[in-house]
């Protein structure tokens, strides 16, 4: 295993993805088209409770779709030559960190178009950045484990199905932090739920790298 | 084995009667006519899926000699 | 050995025994009166069992899902399968007392303000997902090892969220959470526990019950299928 090859795996991804921009353009549509069907459907006015559960869920649902062609970018045989000259570990370190980035440009497209059309204020900045940033990594770390395992079954829907009721309790504390990022003010119980975010994401992170070479390997 | 089990369970039902002889529970179980129609019911019901289980387990192992 | 005690019957007759015993002296057992809860605390024997039970069949299904990855041998993904099935089945049932019990003291079938029965929800849901993720597999053995490694990440986040989110939560209307007493204050009262616990064991025995003709049927199958 070598960092080397995982930067050559992302460089890879970023290439893959790059030279197919069409996917890449629908999905910046799609997440733009459902903020501003928001926009619309709240008729311009919302509660900042509000606004943080649909930001989030917008996310949700644009991260199913961008993460669950993680798999898909490839064709078949392309596989058995990966199987042969990378470890799966860096494979699915890689896909990780690629879709986290993936993830947190499109989580700062959606926050833009959403500080755009509603205007809410945020004092705490540093920390809902933080709460972005780490909500991208944990999504990315349950999704991607779990598209490799639809893309076998060539069911679309089953990654929402695997993936929507174990993503509840990251949802739950990253809207919390969300909500106690509107006003200045820290106590331990910010830090608290932080910790537990980032935990989450550890576990998270280390059972996909545990279980992740039972699927690789054929 | 199965015979000893239903022996076994018949001396500790009969045991039962002795035991409950003006147990503070006894007296209120027949004091309480709702309390008897519920245990009945609930007992009818076990005593109906026991049963059932007890049955399909004979299937199940009618099976599994042919199988063998 | 685990095998061995698939197949006897002492543990069926004890299953037995302490059922009728719950379901009998549960009614007339002298419990402590409390205010909200009352009479309704015998429920104390039926639903908090059920969620006992649902827990260890999901952990007997963890383990042979860990198991099957370690040996690849197709017979523990019978048994981790089928012992999900069952543990499923008391997570409804489980629900079921846990809203009829709600209702009666909490005044609402279904509260939000409880994590403890969200998170519930949400773990029905998972195996409801480890069901449909088993059912789209055509191929036996992609089947066993996907839903494997699913199983074993659903159970790891399902932990999680039962022991860690309800902790964070400030609100929670289960005893010992969010200022409700625990049940250790009452739970001391030793006329509950000599129900309590024969309960406990009695609805993992059924279960267990259960889960063994499910497995035992899927034997059968598999050995007619490998002989045709």
């Amino acid at each position: 295993m070598s960092i080397g090859n995982i930067i050559h795996l992302i460089r890879k991804e970023a290439i893959l993805e790059l030279r197919n921009k069409a996917i890449l353009a629908s999905m910046l549509i799609y997440v733009i088209g459902a903020s501003f069907i928001v926009y619309f459907a709240f008729q311009g006015q919302i509660e900042f409770q509000v606004w943080a559960a649909i930001f989030w869920v917008i996310i949700l649902f644009s991260a199913t779709n961008i993460i669950g062609k993680t798999f898909d970018k490839e064709v078949r045989f392309q596989y058995n030559y990966l199987r042969t000259v990378v470890h799966p570990i860096e494979l699915i370190i890689s896909k990780l960190l690629y879709n986290a980035i993936l993830i947190f440009v499109f989580e700062l497209v959606v926050f833009l178009e959403m500080l755009l059309f509603f205007g809410v204020d945020i004092d705490n900045m540093p920390l809902f950045f933080l709460t972005l940033f780490l909500g991208g990594i944990g999504f990315s770390n349950l999704f991607t484990l779990f598209s490799t395992i639809t893309s076998r079954t060539g069911n679309v829907v089953l990654l929402s199905v695997l993936g929507f009721p174990i993503i509840l309790p990251l949802l739950l504390l990253i809207l919390r932090l969300t909500g106690i990022s509107e006003v200045d003010v820290l106590s331990t119980d910010t830090n608290v739920n932080i910790g537990a975010v980032v935990v989450l994401d550890l576990i998270t992170a280390a059972l996909s790298l545990v279980l992740f070479p039972y699927l690789w390997n054929e | 084995m199965k015979k000893n089990i239903l022996l076994g369970t018949a001396f500790l039902f009969s045991m039962v009667p002795a035991m409950a002889n003006n147990h503070p529970a006894v007296n209120l179980l027949l004091s309480n006519n709702k309390l008897i129609a519920v245990n009945a019911i609930l007992l009818i019901i076990l005593l109906g899926i026991f049963i059932f289980l007890f049955n399909q387990d004979k299937r199940i192992k009618k099976l599994e000699d042919r199988i063998k | 050995m685990f095998e061995k005690i698939l197949y006897q019957s002492w543990w069926k007759v004890l299953t037995i025994l302490l059922l009728s015993f719950t379901c009998v002296y549960g009614f007339w057992v002298k419990i402590p009166l409390l205010p909200i809860l009352e009479e309704s605390i015998r429920n104390l024997f039926f639903h908090v069992p059920m969620w006992f039970s649902m827990m260890f069949l999901m952990l007997m299904s963890l383990i042979f899902s860990l198991k099957y990855l370690v040996s690849f041998d197709s017979k523990s993904d019978v048994y981790a399968s089928n012992f999900a099935v069952v543990g499923f089945l008391m997570g409804c049932l489980g629900i079921l007392t846990g809203m009829v019990w709600a209702k009666v003291t909490w005044g609402a079938w279904w509260v939000f303000a409880e994590v403890k029965l969200n998170a519930a929800a949400a773990a029905l849901l998972v195996y409801s997902a480890y069901f449909i993720l088993r059912s789209s597999f055509v191929d036996a053995e992609l089947k066993a090892k996907f839903s494997a490694v699913y199983s074993i990440f659903a159970f790891v986040m399902f932990m999680v969220f039962i022991n860690v989110i309800p902790r964070l939560a400030t609100s929670s209307l289960h005893p010992g959470n969010g200022g409700n007493p625990g049940f250790n204050s009452y739970d001391l009262d030793n006329h509950l526990r000599l129900v309590f616990y024969p309960a406990i064991l009695g609805w993992i025995g059924i279960g267990f019950w259960l889960s063994s003709q499910l497995i035992r049927i899927n034997l059968i199958k598999r050995k007619i299928d490998d002989i045709d």
